[in-house]
């Protein structure tokens, strides 16, 4: 495995023949249709793998972007902007084309029991399909267990913000990140993380509307300082929800021994 | 950040953009240029900012079936946009559309690419844009910064391209001398003596494994023979791979760091 930095136009350092060294191949890596040859179709850093005794071989650059292109397997938040016969319409991100969630794309969904989401919805999902030529599919069904899995609805209470691409691959198969523990030393929190560079967050309560607005005229001393108690709890879960997101948002731009200092920033006065 | 004495470049400038640049040329001559009155405070000569966004949704007009489509917008530092600019849209797209942007990646996507100066050649300079070769000299000039002011932001974007491109300007004076602005030669100096110059050239390279592959794009005004061309294409070819494995080495490397700081444990400075 060796890593260099490698620019469009580049000749890749990989065995040339590629039809007896089985090759696969990744981002940032394109196959000429018409010469079967190899090029480099992005800039970044270039990761080769081939074992020594193996005849295959493993090529790809990693780099960094703001626009997600879906693949299928990837995990993904959307948003439901509408509904085209038996799918909802679902942004990943804003002017990128919609993709479409089935009905049927849920756990034991069919014609009688179908999901009921509206507009502005968030959902946790993954995506089926990603041939370039037609529109992109998600699905809301762990492949594997045939259940839930994580997948579905986000709750309304949380917090979404944006991140690079390469920032939430980090986050989402790195699993011992040094974002979320640091985090985690803070409070606690339920997080979805989506590659297409969104998150959604959770502190405790999350950024929920206030329960008892108005509802109890009650006099009595004991239930008006019970609802200030969580009146309070709630503006602190808010104010929690909304550190957590702008510590991870400043995460991506400084370097790891100031994690504690921008932590300290974020959760000030909290 | 400043790569090499004349050429200032930043990029990721823009959050609301999938990627962006900005690119300055100065001139390299501070003394004679604070004496000047057409000198702008920063010292550039050109100024501009390219932003791209893309691959995102067309619209039913632009769509392509199989193909990304382009969108292509520039705006002059003074005025409003006009034919000038629509021709500067053309070549550039010219280079950008079937040649180095791969299309078939995006079938029936939209590459949106728009391009503001903030400072022009010849901007500054009122006497020098009423003259016939000073006009020529300006659109070539403008025309190479925001050919390479586009190869950064298409670099920032992640957009996938066949191969790296470069481009540059060469002068043919009266003597048949080759000259090339911001490669050591004082370009304010020369602006105030265009009447000297007999032709101008722009060359366009793509450039594969560190060598030039590729003419993209030939633009020449003024007169000028045959061997005369010759002798800029030949003396150009060296001067664009030095460009790529220098300033475009240089921001690669700047880019992956500055991208990837998470990942140190501390900064390198």
């Amino acid at each position: 495995m060796s890593d260099t930095i490698i620019l469009p136009g580049d000749k890749l350092p990989i065995d040339e023949d590629i039809f007896t060294v089985k090759t696969t191949i990744g981002p940032g890596i394109y196959k000429k249709p018409k010469t079967q040859e190899l090029i480099p179709s992005a800039a970044g850093t270039l990761h080769y793998e081939r074992a020594k005794s193996s005849s295959q071989q493993l090529i790809y650059i990693e780099s960094n972007s703001k626009r997600y292109i879906p693949h299928t397997n990837d995990y993904v938040i959307g948003i439901i902007t509408g509904a085209i016969g038996e799918s909802y319409k679902v942004s990943l991100q804003s002017n990128s084309t919609p993709v479409l969630l089935s009905f049927w794309a849920f756990p034991n969904a069919s014609k009688k029991n179908r999901p009921n989401l509206k507009n502005g919805q968030a959902v946790y999902a993954r995506v089926s399909q990603d041939i370039p030529e037609i529109e992109t599919e998600l699905e809301c069904i762990d492949p594997t267990s045939g259940k839930e899995g994580g997948f579905g609805v986000l709750d309304e209470s949380g917090y979404i913000f944006d991140v690079h691409l390469n920032f939430a691959r980090e986050l989402l198969f790195n699993p011992k990140t040094i974002f979320l523990e640091t985090l985690a030393t803070r409070c606690q929190f339920e997080i979805a993380i989506g590659i297409n560079g969104k998150i959604w967050i959770k502190c405790g309560n999350g950024v929920k509307k206030e329960a008892n607005d108005g509802s109890n005229n009650n006099q009595d001393q004991g239930e008006d300082q019970e609802m200030i108690d969580v009146s309070e709890e709630n503006l602190k879960d808010l104010k929690s929800t909304l550190a957590a997101a702008t510590f991870l948002t400043r995460c991506q731009f400084v370097t790891q021994d100031k994690l504690k200092q921008e932590l300290n920033n974020a959760f000030q006065g909290i | 950040m400043s790569l090499l004495s004349s050429i200032g470049l930043r990029t990721s400038i823009i959050d609301n953009a999938d990627g962006s640049a900005e690119l300055s040329i100065y001139n390299n001559n501070s003394n004679e240029a604070s004496s000047s009155s057409s000198s702008s405070d920063d010292n550039s000569i050109i100024k501009l900012i390219t932003s791209i966004n893309g691959p995102i949704e067309p619209k039913q007009r632009q769509e392509l079936p199989n193909r990304a489509s382009l969108e292509i917008n520039i705006y002059p530092s003074i005025g409003l946009s006009t034919t000038k600019e629509k021709l500067l849209e053309n070549k550039l797209r010219s280079i950008l559309q079937n040649n180095i942007i791969i299309n078939y990646k995006y079938p029936r996507q939209l590459i949106q690419i728009s391009i503001q100066f903030l400072i022009s050649s010849g901007s500054g300079s009122s006497s020098s844009s009423s003259s016939n070769y000073g006009s020529m000299m300006m659109n070539l000039l403008d025309l190479n910064a925001l050919i390479n002011c586009c190869y950064f932001a298409l670099i920032d974007a992640n957009i996938a391209m066949n191969y790296s491109f470069a481009s540059i300007v060469i002068i043919i004076d009266h003597q048949g001398n080759l000259l090339i602005p911001i490669d050591g030669n004082d370009l304010h100096q020369q602006q105030q003596q265009e009447e000297d110059y007999e032709s101008i050239h722009l060359c366009c390279y793509s450039i594969i494994a560190k060598k030039v592959d590729k003419l993209l794009l030939l633009e020449s005004q003024g007169d000028f023979n045959e061997s005369q061309l010759f002798n800029v294409l030949e003396k150009s070819i060296y001067k664009v791979e030095k460009f790529h494995n220098e300033i475009h080495r240089q921001f690669i490397n700047d880019k992956i760091k500055n991208d990837y700081i998470w990942k140190q444990e501390r900064e390198d400075e």
